[in-house]
């Protein structure tokens, strides 16, 4: 879907992305991170030509992104930014209107999709079509900065730190939320993100990138058992705690049933949750709940042993 | 308790009072042009002089026990207005008690009666910042300026001096008022219509902004009346050389150079509020408008430019302001503004001919400056009304 081929980009002699290769395909979501000045947020933003790369081409589904008219190009693509980019004069019907426009849909078209696109990221519309941008809370505004980036139904989007500037409980919510979606509407995304954890959870690829070069890119389960010393260091020692969080407990619990056991999960639950509640109550194993019923249950033996590393 | 006292309004009252008692209040003068003679409010208004005191005391007292609650500074406010629209309707009738003793004498309003007038006036400003309703504020400034256009209306007025000059000039100040406005307003939608595009070139280019920005400061820096000055040798060269633009009417004297130096002033205040808010607009909002697709026009239509409309306004206000009084010193060089009347009362020191130039202006800059304030906020309004729909 996404294929770059020996980017690169130098400002004022500073190298910021050096002959980076990379491939995406259609439907995955990939998450950039890298310490700032790494140049993930630069190659993100020559995606949809807002820099030009100096070197080297990028090819959205085989088509060189330089035979499209910019403006053509970064309409067919959702972006998203840290700081939402609201626009302060519009109301929130009319900034999720605004590519639609300029795509020349008809009105009562737009309205539906308007309408749409705010249930979707999880708000009323009654109470929230007609407010503006400094009405809303920082976690609204940035649901509504996703629903602005959904509105055209672009095959790729493309997020620069979309959640930096939430506070961690509504981050949580709104990457669960976009998760959600995501899974719903299967686009191609990009996500730059400083944050390790962040990455890990949303990413079904992540590209971890270090002084404008590509240091691992992969899948986190790949990612993290990967010899790179700078992957390494950046993923930190707890990286197999934090990868624990992209793991549901019920794809991993046990059909049996404990009648004794204490303590409880909730199925959607992921396995870091549960190794928490099992170091909480100092048991190793819980049983799992869904929808108030007993599922089966969670043993620390089957948490610790999912990469079964130390078998081999 | 002291510091709820507010000191500033409390002596404005005190000075309005002391006006009451002092010389100058309105003068006389036997012939239009001559010797003036000074009266004191006492001598020249009659039983209106108990009227005048009686209220200008009791605005005394209310603004010294007011403090800052609401409705007792509206109360100070409404009596200070009475008092601003009074003293205007007892100088009118002032020419009823003061006795001229020939026929071409006049009486006019002097330094006493203008302060006090304005006085009354920053009274009712300093009470309206005490209130918080909208409504009450308008009432408070709008029964002053009621009572003075009744009084005008009712020509009560007629027998003062201004009003006198004014009915012999009827004819000359309709159209030194129509050419002054013709002006400034011609010289301020010029201003736009360049101001607008050049200014955006200024931001969006860095080097033809800098030149822009250079010529318009050095031609700022001109005084206006050197300004207009100077313009008169180019263009009497270009209409002596181009018999063409003769016959459009350029001239070195008149409205041309007038125009052209105007034009300059005003360009620079709107290149310059233009530049200036365009550059403050935060950066996040150009760039996500970029990054949804649209081109440089879209950007500047759809967003910057809805967001610096305030302050383009505003820059377009203080040109306007600006160029109404610069049309003022186009008289010098022969342009039929209001200012002839100014020039003409200098030149026979016949104050009342100057103020027949001065109160137009004055109302004038007034009338825009309240007119554009109010466009912005109504803009706003019809902005936010224009966003919102019904589910």
């Amino acid at each position: 879907m996404i294929t770059l081929k020996g980017v690169t980009k130098v400002f004022d002699n500073q190298i910021a992305v050096d002959h980076l290769s990379l491939e995406l395909k259609k439907g995955e979501l990939c998450t950039f991170v890298g310490e700032s000045g790494c140049g993930k947020s630069t190659t993100l933003r020559m995606i949809n030509r807002l820099i030009e790369p100096d070197e080297g081409t990028i090819e959205i589904d085989g088509r060189n992104i330089f035979d499209y008219r910019p403006e053509e190009l970064r309409r067919g693509i959702g972006y998203v930014v840290q700081s939402t980019g609201l626009f302060p004069h519009m109301t929130v019907r009319e900034n999720i209107s605004v590519v639609p426009r300029l795509l020349k849909w008809e009105e009562g078209r737009i309205m539906e999709r308007v309408k749409e696109l705010i249930s979707l990221v999880g708000l009323e519309v009654p109470s929230y079509i007609n407010k503006y941008p400094s009405e809303l809370s920082g976690g609204e505004a940035q649901r509504i900065g996703v629903a602005r980036a959904l509105a055209a139904d672009p095959e790729i989007i493309l997020m620069d730190e979309p959640f930096g500037a939430v506070d961690p409980l509504n981050r949580a919510k709104l990457q669960n939320e976009f998760l959600k979606i995501q899974k719903q509407l299967k686009k191609t995304v990009i996500f730059v993100t400083h944050d390790i954890e962040e990455a890990m959870k949303m990413g079904d690829k992540i590209a971890i990138m270090s002084k404008g070069k590509l240091a691992g890119f992969g899948m986190p389960e790949e990612i993290i058992t990967s010899e790179n010393e700078f992957v390494k260091k950046f993923m930190g020692t707890e990286s197999y705690i934090k990868i624990l969080g992209r793991f549901a407990v019920e794809d991993y619990m046990k059909s049996e049933i404990q009648q004794n056991l204490p303590h409880s999960i909730g199925a959607g639950a992921d396995l870091r949750n549960a190794l928490a509640s099992m170091v909480e109550y100092g048991t190793n194993a819980l049983t799992v709940f869904k929808e108030e019923k007993a599922e089966g249950t969670i043993y620390l033996e089957d948490i610790v042993n999912i990469f079964q590393k130390g078998q081999e | 308790m002291l510091k709820k006292q507010d000191i500033a309004t409390d002596i404005l009252a005190m000075s309005m009072m002391v006006i009451l008692f002092l010389n100058q209040f309105m003068f006389r003068s036997n012939a239009r042009i001559g010797a003036k003679e000074g009266l004191s409010a006492g001598e020249c208004l009659g039983a209106n002089y108990i009227i005048l005191i009686i209220i200008t005391i009791l605005l005394l007292i209310m603004v010294i026990i007011k403090k800052d609650k609401e409705n007792l500074n509206f109360i100070t406010g409404i009596i200070a207005s009475i008092c601003f629209g009074c003293v205007i309707l007892f100088c009118g009738q002032a020419a009823n008690v003061v006795e001229v003793p020939q026929p071409n004498g006049r009486i006019s309003m002097s330094v006493g009666s203008y302060i006090y007038i304005c006085l009354a006036y920053l009274v009712e400003v300093k009470c309206n910042e005490y209130i918080q309703k909208k409504w009450k504020r308008f009432v408070v400034v709008a029964l002053g300026l009621l009572i003075m256009v009744a009084v005008f209306l009712t020509g009560q007025l007629d027998g003062l001096s201004v009003m006198k000059e004014y009915s012999t000039y009827q004819d000359q100040f309709a159209e030194y008022f129509r050419n002054h406005i013709f002006m400034s307003f011609g010289v301020v939608v010029c201003g736009v219509i360049f101001g607008v595009p050049l200014g955006w070139i200024a931001y969006k280019y860095v080097k033809p902004g800098r030149v822009i920005n250079t010529v318009l400061n050095t031609i700022e820096s001109i005084p206006s009346l050197a300004l207009i000055c100077v313009m008169m040798f180019p263009l009497s060269w270009l209409s002596n050389h181009f018999p063409v633009l003769k016959e459009m009417g350029i001239a070195g004297v008149g409205a041309t150079p007038v125009f052209c130096a105007l034009f300059c002033y005003a360009l620079f205040q709107i290149v310059n509020s233009m530049y200036g808010a365009l550059k403050v607009v935060n950066k996040q909002y150009i760039e996500a408008a970029k990054g949804m697709g649209m081109t440089t026009f879209q950007v500047f239509s759809k967003v910057e430019l809805p967001i610096i409309l305030p302050v383009i306004i505003s820059g377009i206000r203080v040109s306007l302001t600006a160029t109404i009084l610069g049309v003022t010193i186009g008289s010098y060089i022969g342009y039929g503004g209001l200012g002839r009347f100014i020039l003409q009362g200098l030149n026979g020191f016949a104050i009342d001919i100057v103020m027949l130039g001065t109160i137009p202006i004055m109302g004038l800059v007034f009338l825009f400056d309240f007119v554009l304030k109010k466009l912005v906020v109504l803009l706003e309004i019809y902005r936010k009304s224009r966003g919102v729909v019904k589910i």
